[in-house]
């Protein structure tokens, strides 16, 4: 039977309670200098002792990093809310942060476009959309007044990609103010992240026809985007001329160009 | 925290695992990572990965003595600059592959921390990493112990109080514990061999 050739802890002879007691108090420091001096040069001699000290230091400080990983994440939680005061207020067109799963994406509309193009030109919808896309980026949260505490709660969870609770916290104020037209740009932009693209199109319409509203341009960019991924290019045409930036209209012209063939 | 006088302490605090330092330590040099890593086409969840990840090489680095500060902001420095060399390593790596997406100012300055980095802490990561994922897999009341007696830093009478058994008993228990973290990790390193 071969040998496993492991890089790691070999089955070799097991260390005993005592042999390893005293290596554990090599490792944390614990002997006094003469009795470290002599077991040091009993290592430099004694190769199978030396593989041992490595093995339990290995083992040592694996679980120490285990335990330092678990706290990392309780540290972590904390972190969260100051993070969320930094970042850069709701310029969706002007970050440029990528989401690697919409690469995923692309890639794999890439190659079904490459398998079926002459059956099906469709896809170039799809492809518009992820060059298109950008999640929006979200309310800062420094302020955090009692009254929408909750509302930043669930901007808070939305930057950190966890959508589905962002929309949880988020639906039930809705309930509360149906016509506030913060909360519909949201919980739209929520559901066309997690591609709940019915539910999207419904809250994010509320907010197209309020043209008051200072996410009218922005919701008008998202339904252009979820037009045209629905393939109704006229409709999402309609709403992104009532965005007046440049990315809507380069999208705007890649769709003309595209749908608009003589 | 941030003077110099006071690194050394902080050095010393860090390798007694001090959980005030290291959450402070960690809390103040999270946002300036995740900036970096947002602004070179990395998302917040990759953010917070590689930040543990550097977090956690610092802390050993800083155990085994392989990180002396020398100025009054060195650990904080030190801590960026393994997170920017992490992340450096992911674009370059097949996971990712636009390699020319990022070259900057820094590409020098890392070069030569990648060398020290991949000489010195390569290998044992490895099996440190390993003895991690084991350790996951361990009962829970193995891993209370283990995490109490060689993090926490508690003692061994304490445990055995907590536990309510004797103090050899805990001894013991803490031996056979180690004993199978290291099978587990034995039977990973075998799966992964023979699948290989």
């Amino acid at each position: 039977m071969p040998k496993p050739k492991s890089i790691l802890l070999k089955q070799e002879p097991n260390i005993s309670p005592q042999e390893f007691e005293k290596i554990e108090r090599y490792l944390t420091h614990s002997m006094d200098v003469e009795e470290q001096s002599a077991f040091e040069s009993e290592i430099a001699s004694n190769s199978s002792l030396q593989q041992k000290v490595n093995e339990v230091r290995i083992l040592i400080a694996g679980v120490e990093a285990a335990a330092l990983k678990d706290k990392l994440e309780t540290f972590h939680s904390k972190v969260q809310p100051t993070h969320s005061a930094v970042k850069t207020p709701n310029t969706f067109i002007k970050k440029k942060k990528k989401n690697y799963a919409w690469y995923g994406v692309a890639a794999s509309i890439f190659l079904f476009i490459g398998l079926f193009w002459f059956l099906n030109k469709s896809p170039k919808n799809e492809e518009l959309y992820n060059k298109y896309y950008i999640q929006d980026a979200g309310l800062p949260t420094t302020m955090s007044s009692t009254s929408q505490y909750t509302f930043y709660e669930g901007m808070v969870r939305y930057k950190q990609g966890h959508f589905q609770e962002a929309l949880q916290t988020w639906k039930a104020l809705h309930k509360e103010n149906p016509k506030n037209d913060t909360l519909q740009y949201f919980i739209g932009v929520a559901h066309t992240a997690l591609e709940n693209d019915s539910e999207a199109l419904k809250f994010l319409n509320e907010v197209s026809h309020n043209q008051q509203s200072s996410f009218h341009e922005d919701a008008n960019y998202y339904l252009g985007l979820l037009y045209l991924k629905n393939n109704e290019w006229q409709k999402s045409l309609d709403k992104l001329k009532q965005n007046t930036s440049k990315q809507s209209q380069r999208l705007q012209e890649e769709i003309k160009k595209f749908y608009e063939k003589p | 925290m941030t003077k110099f006088i006071n690194q050394q302490a902080l050095v010393s605090k860090i390798k007694l695992n001090d959980e005030a330092v290291l959450k402070q330590l960690y809390q103040d040099n999270y946002t300036k990572v995740e900036a970096y890593v947002l602004k070179n086409n990395g998302t917040m969840p990759q953010a917070k990965d590689l930040y543990q990840d550097a977090f956690i090489t610092l802390w050993q680095n800083i155990k085994q003595d392989k990180f002396i500060p020398k100025n009054e902001s060195a650990l904080q420095g030190y801590l960026y600059q393994i997170a920017k060399n992490k992340w450096l390593d992911f674009l370059r790596s097949s996971r990712y592959k636009k390699t020319n997406l990022l070259r900057d100012e820094d590409s020098a300055m890392s070069e030569s921390f990648e060398e020290i980095e991949k000489n010195t802490a390569l290998e044992n990561e490895a099996k440190i990493k390993s003895t991690m994922e084991a350790f996951k897999k361990l009962g829970s009341s193995c891993q209370e112990i283990l995490k109490e007696f060689y993090f926490s830093k508690t003692s061994l009478r304490e445990i055995a109080e907590k536990l309510n058994i004797g103090e050899a008993s805990a001894k013991n228990k803490k031996y056979r514990c180690l004993q199978k973290l290291k099978e587990i990790a034995q039977t990973q390193i075998n799966t992964i061999e023979t699948r290989t």
